[in-house]
């Protein structure tokens, strides 16, 4: 092995542990080799000093207080998500008994109430939809 | 869970789960404790705002990483520009070091890295020497890591000969 695998090795120890055969290598290598034991030492020196002082600092205990105080609360919704469904049926509803009161009377009106109710009823579901999925902040 | 309609409970799962990573991420690019804070405040109350569309197809923490990192790099832009002046962006020293000379060149060994591996090299070790951690929470390849990792210690090993 050489001093540049050797390196490698070494730096790779500080984040997963070598195989002992792995190690065997490193420790021949080193043994006969003044450079490669430099490095280690330094680098382990290097790595305790790292641990020692890169602490980490401790969040603020009322950090989720704070956090929470600004966090807007969600509104209930005051629709419910059946509401176009229902809003549908009623102005389906209305829509059968206008036709049935005024077909006996007015019969070439039918159509046009007819198609004037649906189209209420219609854009009525469509904007309690809309209201009811829209975000609520 | 977090797409189901109920972003309380899933919110208050994830403050328990990723508060302090989070924390730490910050403070990792910010380098002091009350920006660092701030900077996680601001990404959750973010996070808070896009639960309601969240599809689940990211992690939540790969989001929240993300989050965070975006506000904590927001953050220090305009901190920049506020101090851009002075010299002065010295990472915190706890007071109770007891060994304050040897803290502070090492902390000024680490300063005088170039920035990702200044980061990297500060989360490797708030993060319990955790590569796959580190590289999750910066978004990068563990290779990327790795190597920013080993330059970092050739340069600090070079530096404190």
């Amino acid at each position: 092995m050489n001093c540049q695998e050797t390196e490698q090795l070494i730096l790779d120890a500080f984040e997963t542990p070598l195989s002992a055969a792995e190690r065997e290598l490193v420790d021949a290598h080193c043994s006969h080799c003044l450079a490669c034991a430099q490095f280690a030492e330094t680098q382990s020196k290097l790595d305790r000093h790292l641990r020692r002082f890169i602490c980490a600092p401790s969040l603020n205990t009322d950090f989720r207080n704070l956090l929470m105080a600004r966090i807007p609360q969600r509104p209930r919704r005051a629709l419910h998500a059946w509401s176009p469904d229902l809003a549908y049926g009623i102005g389906a509803f209305v829509a059968l008994i206008v036709s049935a009161l005024v077909l006996p009377f007015r019969p070439e009106m039918v159509v046009t109430s007819g198609i004037a109710i649906c189209l209420a009823a219609y854009l009525l579901q469509s904007f309690i939809f809309v209201f009811v999925n829209e975000p609520s902040d | 869970m977090l797409s189901e309609r109920r972003p309380a409970p899933a919110f208050e799962l994830l403050l328990d789960r990723y508060q302090k990573k989070a924390f730490r991420l910050a403070y990792s690019i910010m380098g002091d404790s009350a920006s660092a804070e701030d900077v996680t405040q601001d990404a959750f109350v973010k996070m808070w705002q896009i639960l309601p569309e969240y599809d689940g197809r990211a992690s939540p923490s790969t989001l929240l990483y993300t989050i965070v990192r975006n506000t904590a790099l927001s953050a220090l832009r305009t901190a920049t520009h506020r101090r851009s002046a002075s010299l002065d962006c010295s990472y915190e020293v706890p007071a109770a070091s007891v060994d304050t000379a040897a803290q502070l060149e090492t902390e000024q060994l680490v300063r005088r890295l170039p920035g990702a591996e200044q980061q990297i090299v500060r989360l490797f070790y708030l993060q319990d020497r955790k590569v796959d951690e580190v590289a999750q929470m910066l978004g990068m390849p563990i290779g990327t890591v790795k190597s920013h990792l080993h330059r970092a210690r050739r340069r600090l090993a070079e530096w404190m000969k």
